[in-house]
């Protein structure tokens, strides 16, 4: 990227001024390195961002942000329904509440090494992964409408985990203001089969142990301990969700000329908040956020019971849970007044910083645990919100490594039983039903995800509490 | 009408199951109608790598090139 197209305001904060039909300027998070070897669409991505009606303050993006479709994925941007503002389907994206959730084990790393093995495969034969995967549980459709409104706490009522999970998910497990009537037959049918199943692409199950903590006070408020084994999952609402992006992102770039929008790219697609087809939008993507976090609370379900065949007597508490894809409706500080924003997270996570009423007592001295997931093979990290990151931009941080590599560049380049003998030899065992999709998810594919993470840090948006290595990854 | 059709196949592989391979295609008055064939998605056989989530309207374009072929294309979401 050029950087003559920027202000440097500082070394991590760079700004685009408003100009041409932009409404608002935009701010980039990144080193000099990241910037310089990010896409040049980001940039046209995020001034077209600028331009959408009634968008507030700036358009961001994060240090990860790379190409996406319409929106840059790394994208944070906030409007005001009462400014005209409007909802984007291609600001959340298809993964709808893709997103992370880390949980305790109790166990050491030294504990699991004789077993590692058996873990792996117990894990991979547990939580249905890959293409097509299908989960034992079959919605009917009024199951279908229940899960889609209570999200992690239906899965918690049937069964799938426990009352104290619920509040170390955001929104306590269940978005409100859900509308399954607004979910197509179709949405539901792709989803049918699919509760608890990974996925595929970069979607994954890791088992991890702490390697490093930065910060020993908020280690000690997340109860992370070095050496310590971890489970992180990642994955999203499967189908259904990608069904509901598809819909509206056509219906949105239908309608957007009808409503006086005029798009500069056609992925924009987007409609006011007080439409009909915003507001039924919100209702389904709300539903898809309830969909992925019951999906996420019932593979944690799964997973503990793995853990406890494989390790008698191991507990697995929830770390927390967050959601990196997603249109939020929160209040935020603009200008000295609170202004209740519809907030768009696209590859970026929610940071809340100390002190926030939404988190649960025992993290709101610390700030909120920031899940970033690295590639395959390489390390994750967790971080703690910030005060000032809601002064930055809106309570957002990175969300992963973010690609440097097309997954066809990757294919080319490595081959996925390579990859897997390379990563054993390191001591990660990888687990997939694809060696193809092993290869495109190739570590080097990535960019450095401690580049990354190290640019948040330094820009405020969060900051470095621990380190995580992978033992075990089952790819999705 | 293409970005519908590609999000049509991408709905019958994802509930049925199944690859396709071969397609017959008719369009008349502006009505798209097409019989698609194919088989039962099979990882061992197919190792399929990532999951189609929908057709995009990125790099959507119909064309026909200098040589006189038709080019249809857009970016699928992965």
């Amino acid at each position: 990227m050029n950087l003559n197209l920027f202000t440097q305001r500082d070394e991590t904060t760079w700004e685009i001024p408003a100009t041409g039909r932009m409404r608002v300027p935009a701010v980039i998070f990144a080193d000099r390195t990241l910037i310089e070897s990010m896409d040049d669409k980001v940039y046209q991505q995020l001034t077209n961002v600028a331009t959408l009606p009634g968008i507030v303050g700036y358009a961001y993006a994060m240090p990860d942000a790379h190409w996406g479709y319409g929106f840059p994925i790394g994208g944070v941007a906030a409007f005001d329904p009462d400014d005209g503002g409007v909802v984007s389907a291609g600001g959340v994206g298809f993964d709808i509440s893709c997103g992370v959730r880390c949980l305790h084990t109790g166990l050491q790393a030294s504990d699991i090494a004789p077993a590692r093995e058996a873990l792996a495969d117990e894990l991979f034969r547990q939580v249905p992964a890959g293409v097509g995967s299908t989960g034992s549980i079959h919605l009917g459709q009024k199951d279908m409408d229940n899960m889609l409104r209570g999200g992690a706490q239906w899965a918690v009522r049937k069964g799938y985990g426990r009352a104290g999970d619920l509040e170390r998910i955001e929104e306590r497990g269940c978005v409100q203001d859900a509308d399954p009537s607004q979910v197509s037959e179709k949405a539901r049918h792709r989803q049918r089969n699919e509760m608890g199943t990974l996925g595929s692409g970069n979607h994954y199950l890791e088992v991890q142990y702490v390697e490093r903590i930065f910060d020993q006070r908020s280690a000690t408020a997340f109860e992370l301990h070095d050496g310590e084994v971890l489970v992180s999952i990642h994955c999203g609402s499967r189908g259904l969700g990608h069904q509901i992006g598809t819909e509206f992102l056509r219906q949105m770039a239908i309608s957007a000329g009808q409503h006086g929008i005029v798009l500069p790219d056609r992925e924009l697609a987007c409609a006011p908040i007080k439409s009909d087809i915003g507001q039924s939008y919100l209702g389904a993507m709300r539903s898809a956020i309830n969909c992925a976090l019951a999906n996420r609370q019932i593979i944690t379900h799964l997973t503990r019971q793995v853990f406890a065949a494989v390790f008698p007597g191991s507990d697995l508490p929830l770390l927390y849970d967050v959601s990196h894809n997603t249109c939020k409706l929160e209040p935020h500080i603009v200008n000295g007044q609170t202004r209740r924003l519809y907030v768009h997270r696209k590859g970026a996570t929610r940071a809340f910083g100390p002190g926030h009423a939404e988190l649960p007592t025992a993290l709101r001295e610390t700030g909120q645990p920031v899940l970033i997931g690295g590639s395959m093979g390489t390390c994750s990290y967790i971080l703690a919100g910030t005060t000032e990151s809601e002064r930055l931009a809106y309570s957002s941080a990175c969300h992963g490594a973010g690609r440097a590599m097309s997954r066809r560049q990757a294919k080319r380049q490595w081959r996925g039983r390579e990859i897997i003998d390379e990563l054993k030899r390191r001591g990660i065992i990888i687990r997939s039903p694809s060696l193809r999709g092993v290869a495109e998810e190739a570590p080097l594919a990535y960019k450095d995800v401690s580049e990354v993470v190290d640019a948040a840090d330094h820009a405020g948006l969060a900051r470095k509490v621990a380190r995580l290595r992978p033992l075990v990854c089952i790819k999705g | 009408m293409l970005v519908d059709w590609l999000n049509e196949i991408v709905y019958q592989m994802a509930t049925r199951s199944m690859l396709f391979a071969r397609f017959e295609v008719e369009i008349t008055d502006h009505r798209l109608r097409a019989r698609l064939f194919g088989e039962n998605a099979n990882p061992d056989k197919h190792q399929p790598a990532v999951e189609i989530k929908g057709a995009t309207f990125t790099e959507l374009e119909v064309y026909r090139r200098g040589d006189g072929e038709w080019v249809a294309q857009c970016i699928i979401d992965v």
